[in-house]
């Protein structure tokens, strides 16, 4: 799980969409996957679903690239069985690269007058 | 770094899950299903808690929004499952060659993969959810009835003998010539022959093992039980790669007739059922016909002998103690079979060769002691052996029959697809028009119909299922074993749908979509661009020319055909099984139950058989509700006992051995009576028969007529081979009575001769029992030979009705298969008309709208719909009755007193085919008869 320090973020881009919510959804803390799921819920307002399948299939696959990371269950867990994860150095540099390509897209957006804002 | 994780989870989910409600239960269970695409590591990894979340989900929208929203996510979250394990286990094993996959797909919507193209069939199912399923519905229907068909093919004919080098198994068979007549005839081999084969040094066939079965009681240790055993000589267990799972198979010195080794192996079946699979059964006694057996070892389970239902075998030379020396002795007691190995190296011609240079010295040795008769030995290989004629014609007709209805399956689908396919030449040119090449276009649509095919089959599993139980359970027992009867061919419980099974539905799921998708897949590239983009329906009229409207009439033919020639095949062996229902029997078959016991040489009756059966006779005729009683031969199920009658008194000498055959039967007084056969002339036999030295004999109506013309046969004598120690060799005619079958009904009828039972002391007994309710004396009978000899068992009971049935049963298996297989092409070929013709009327809505407008009668207009659908449907007719004509051959097995061209078969099939297309036809059509000009023209 050592994370390629030499390697540009920009490399992984675009990310699945699966692989930006987890990493929106875990942001700073370190959650199990349930919690991801409803986090992810509640950021969306419901709008989009990330499914079982296909989140812990992520978490899997996140983890062996090292954007993620297990780390041991907070004290106070109520089920002590859980894996907790939290995005790495590496995942959280990702995360940025690919929040400032979806940014860099709306402002383009925006000057295209496809979403009303600031930007022109 | 993976921690234990415990499958079964903690106690609190267990508990949720007894509260569940099935809904709930159904969705967990489907989510537990799509977790198995997971590779299993990552199962143990991820798996508990995943479920677990998925768990609590479910839970949660189902407190929230109902068991409906919880539902909707179930399928959603389950079906996301499946496709990520799917994903997840193809990362864990790359296929050779590739490298690592990217994470996504890869290439885009439009350009678009087999991927895509899946998902594209499928959201085109599901947006026309009537067509998705009528269409799975009748390919469950085709592939379902080949399925189940397949798996008695397989059964029946093609599966090899479950036994090591199977291939090289042979039969030898002795092969006995009567030269007078003209006559050669497989024959069993007796024991002293196969001494003198197995003397035989540096054999070809090696090992060789001879077999034989005889039914035997076993009593102690629970209620007397009648069993099938096999005599058999050592290195049976070992030839058929059965060695016993306990104890030990016989040893070499147990073929000593000289000291009878009273030593048995019990198959696994009669262990556990009767001896609660008790260990120490082995060196232990247990007791055959009245002697002590000491149990040796245990069968495989499963392993029921050579000739099946095989419930323990004794070595042969048991066989003079165990059953009567003569089986031993007598060098032409044939009653035993001989199977072998071809040694190593040898094949089969020159094995034969050496077999049949080996036959004149077998004789030599042991002289027929009959003029004219010797015999002479050959092999035959276990597969020629193995053949049922019966079941071989049975399934080949079913599997012809199970092929048609998949040709109208598919020709019925082939037609609602170019229907379909109407609506989407729009469609299609819309994608060319993007830049999709036709090629993408031909590709869609096939996989389009493979999906179909696909999902047709996975139904049509579950209808082969079904099938295959319910022919299991129906599946004629005559079928079960060889020409012969002396081979266990198959059981009943391999037919089942098993991998085989599967595969087979997969190949034809694939054939049928090649069938049904090739028409509409050339007809979705043939759509011209520009002018169906313009105008829908001048681009369907044009290509309707092409291919369309000819090809989806001649659909409506093509179903016609094979239906017809279902329709005439149904139609004649209905006829056949109602002719054979109809013949008479010759005796009153309604109240007749029949049973047999057999007395040990040991038991108490077994020296005076004779008396014992009468004080038996006496006892039941003393049951209430019983209305008679006798002994004899049970009708129906072939002759207990034929031979020739040697000579009549006072008429023209018969050469030795050419006399008519002759039935023999061992009758009780009263049984002319009991039986319902009528007496024709003369008197019946009575308490006055068998007593003294002068045989008394009955005549068939037939027998009569064959040794007497028109002559009174009544006080005339007659000679027939059947040797009565202390008797005289003539007996007297002293009555006539009718025919009665005892074969078969669809086999020849034979002569028949009847003696009072007293005539011929037997151990054996056939009762026949007249009640009103017959299985319901059943409990007296036992009682009353219980109090006679307690170690005796009834067996073999069974009502004349339940023997009527099964004489016609395998014409009764053929022709519930047939007639429903038949229900389907009807109905299908009735749909299918009613579906092309229905279409063809709603695509000329507006040219019928003018036409009426026009003034056109509606009459007129219907003719005009009607009259394509009229000559496909008859030209049809034509064709099918002429593939009917030639397909006859097929039949012929399943024929009786029917010609398998009888034009009223073809002329009432034909007239309710055309009945019913014309039904299909004229209901649509009216529709056409009734357009609103006005509305028709503004349409569209």
């Amino acid at each position: 799980m050592s994370e390629p320090s030499h390697a540009d973020p920009r490399d992984l881009l675009p990310l699945s969409p699966p692989v930006y919510h987890v990493l929106l959804a875990l942001g700073d803390g370190a959650l199990h996957g349930y919690a991801i799921m409803q986090a992810f819920e509640e950021m969306t307002g419901g709008a989009a679903l990330l499914l079982p399948g296909t989140l812990y299939a992520t978490l899997a696959r996140m983890a062996e690239t090292g954007l993620v990371e297990e780390v041991p269950p907070p004290p106070a867990s109520e089920d002590a069985r859980r894996r907790f994860y939290r995005v790495t150095v590496w995942g959280r540099e990702v995360a940025v690269a690919e929040s400032e390509r979806m940014r860099a897209l709306v402002e383009v957006a925006r000057a295209r007058h496809l979403l009303p804002g600031r930007a022109r | 770094m993976s921690r234990p994780s415990s499958p079964g989870g903690p106690g609190g989910r267990r508990e949720r899950h007894s509260r569940a409600r099935p809904l709930t239960a159904l969705a967990l269970r489907l989510f537990r299903v799509a977790m198995r695409l997971f590779p299993r590591p990552f199962r143990a990894t991820h798996g508990a808690e995943m479920r677990a979340a998925y768990e609590r989900e479910i839970e949660r929208r189902a407190a929230r929004a109902g068991t409906r929203a919880s539902l909707v996510y179930a399928v959603r979250a389950s079906a996301d499952a499946a496709r990520q394990g799917w994903r997840e286990r193809r990362r864990a094993a790359p296929p050779p060659g590739h490298g690592a996959r990217t994470p996504r797909g890869g290439r885009g919507p439009i350009g678009g993969g087999f991927a895509a193209d899946v998902r594209l069939a499928v959201r085109g199912l599901r947006r026309s959810p009537a067509f998705a399923v009528a269409g799975v519905l009748v390919l469950a229907l085709g592939i379902g009835a080949n399925a189940t068909v397949f798996s008695a093919l397989r059964a029946a004919i093609l599966a090899p003998a479950p036994y090591p080098e199977a291939d090289r198994l042979v039969l030898a068979d002795l092969r006995m010539t009567h030269a007078g007549r003209g006559e050669e005839r497989i024959s069993t081999w007796s024991y002293p022959k196969l001494q003198t084969l197995l003397g035989v040094e540096r054999r070809l066939v090696d090992p060789a093992v001879g077999y034989g079965g005889r039914t035997a009681t076993l009593t102690g240790g629970g209620a007397p039980r009648r069993v099938d055993v096999e005599l058999v000589t050592p290195g049976y267990f070992e030839l058929l790669g059965r060695s016993p799972v306990l104890g030990r198979a016989f040893t070499p010195d147990e073929a000593d007739a000289g000291d009878p080794p009273l030593v048995a192996v019990l198959s696994h079946e009669l262990w556990s059922s009767r001896y609660g699979a008790d260990p120490a059964l082995v060196g232990r006694d247990v007791v055959l016909n009245g002697r002590a057996v000491r149990v040796v070892g245990i069968a495989p389970a499963g392993f029921d002998g050579l000739r099946g239902g095989t419930r323990a075998w004794v070595p042969m030379a048991a066989a003079g103690v165990l059953m009567n020396r003569f089986m031993i002795e007598a060098a032409q007691a044939h009653w035993l079979h001989v199977i072998g190995r071809l040694a190593p190296g040898v094949g089969f011609a020159e094995a034969d060769a050496w077999m049949e240079a080996l036959g004149p010295g077998i004789d030599e040795a042991h002289p027929a002691g009959e003029a004219g008769v010797t015999y002479g030995a050959s092999l035959r290989t276990l597969d020629e052996v193995r053949v049922n004629a019966g079941a071989r014609a049975a399934v080949l007709l079913l599997s012809a029959a199970a092929g048609l209805v998949l040709l109208v399956a598919c020709a019925n689908l082939s037609g609602l697809l170019l229907a379909r396919s109407r609506a989407r030449v729009r469609d299609g040119a819309v994608r060319l028009a993007v830049g999709a090449s036709r090629w993408r276009l031909v590709r869609a649509s096939a996989v389009e119909s493979l999906t179909l095919a696909l999902l047709g089959g996975a139904a049509g599993m579950g209808v082969a299922a079904w099938g295959a139980r319910a022919m299991s359970a129906a599946w004629p027992r005559r079928f079960l074993g060889s020409g012969d009867g002396e081979l266990r061919v198959m059981s009943p419980e391999a037919l089942a749908v098993d991998r085989g099974v599967v595969l087979f539905a997969l190949a034809v799921s694939t054939l049928a979509a090649l069938l049904f998708g090739t028409a509409p897949a050339l007809r979705a590239s043939g759509a011209q661009v520009a002018a169906a983009l313009k105008d829908g329906g001048a681009a369907t009229r044009r290509a309707r020319r092409l291919v369309g409207l000819d090809g989806r009439t001649a659909l409506v033919g093509v179903q016609v055909a094979l239906a017809l020639v279902l329709l005439v095949g149904t139609g004649l062996v209905g006829t056949s099984m109602m002719r054979l229902l109809r013949v008479d029997e010759g005796f009153d078959a309604r109240g007749l139950l029949t049973f047999s016991y057999a007395l040990p040489a040991s038991s108490t009756g077994g020296d005076d058989p004779v008396a014992f059966h009468e004080a038996f006779l006496e006892r039941v005729r003393a049951l209430p509700g019983v209305e008679g009683v006798t002994v004899g031969c049970p009708p129906l199920r072939g002759h207990c006992w034929i031979t020739r009658v040697d000579e009549v008194r006072g008429a023209r000498e018969i050469p030795p051995g050419e006399g008519p055959p002759l039935g023999i039967h061992m009758v009780g007084d009263g049984h002319f009576e009991t039986m319902g056969i009528p007496l024709l002339r003369g008197r019946a036999l009575d308490a006055r028969d068998g007593r003294d030295a002068r045989p008394t004999i009955v005549l068939s109506r037939l027998a009569a007529e064959r040794l007497f013309g028109e002559e009174d046969p009544i006080g005339r004598f007659i000679r027939v081979g059947v040797g009565m120690e202390g008797k005289e060799a003539f007996s007297e005619v002293v009555g006539v009575v009718g025919d009665v079958l005892y074969a078969p009904p669809d086999e020849e009828m034979i002569p028949e001769g009847y003696f009072s039972f007293r005539e011929y002391p037997d151990r054996s007994a056939d009762v026949i029992v007249r009640a009103a309710d017959p299985m319901a004396q059943l409990p007296g009978v036992r009682a009353a030979l219980g109090a006679l000899d307690r170690t005796l068992p009834v067996f073999g009971a069974s009502t004349m009705d339940e023997i009527v049935a099964a004489s016609t049963g395998d014409r009764r298996v053929v022709l519930a298969l047939l007639a429903l297989f038949t229900l389907v092409t009807v109905l299908l070929s009735a749909t299918g008309t009613w579906g092309i013709v229905a279409y063809s009327v709603a695509d000329r809505r507006r040219e019928l709208g003018l036409r009426i407008a026009l003034g056109a009668g509606g009459l007129r207009v219907l003719g005009t719909v009607v009259a394509q659908t009229a000559a496909a449907a008859g030209l049809g007719l034509a064709l099918g009755g002429l593939a009917a004509w030639g397909g006859g051959r097929l039949l012929e097995a399943f024929l009786y007193e029917v010609d398998a061209r009888d034009p009223r078969a073809f002329a009432v099939a034909g007239a309710i085919l055309l009945a019913v297309v014309a039904l299909a036809a004229a209901l649509p059509a009216r529709r056409a008869a009734r357009v609103d000009p006005v509305e028709a023209l503004r349409a569209d």
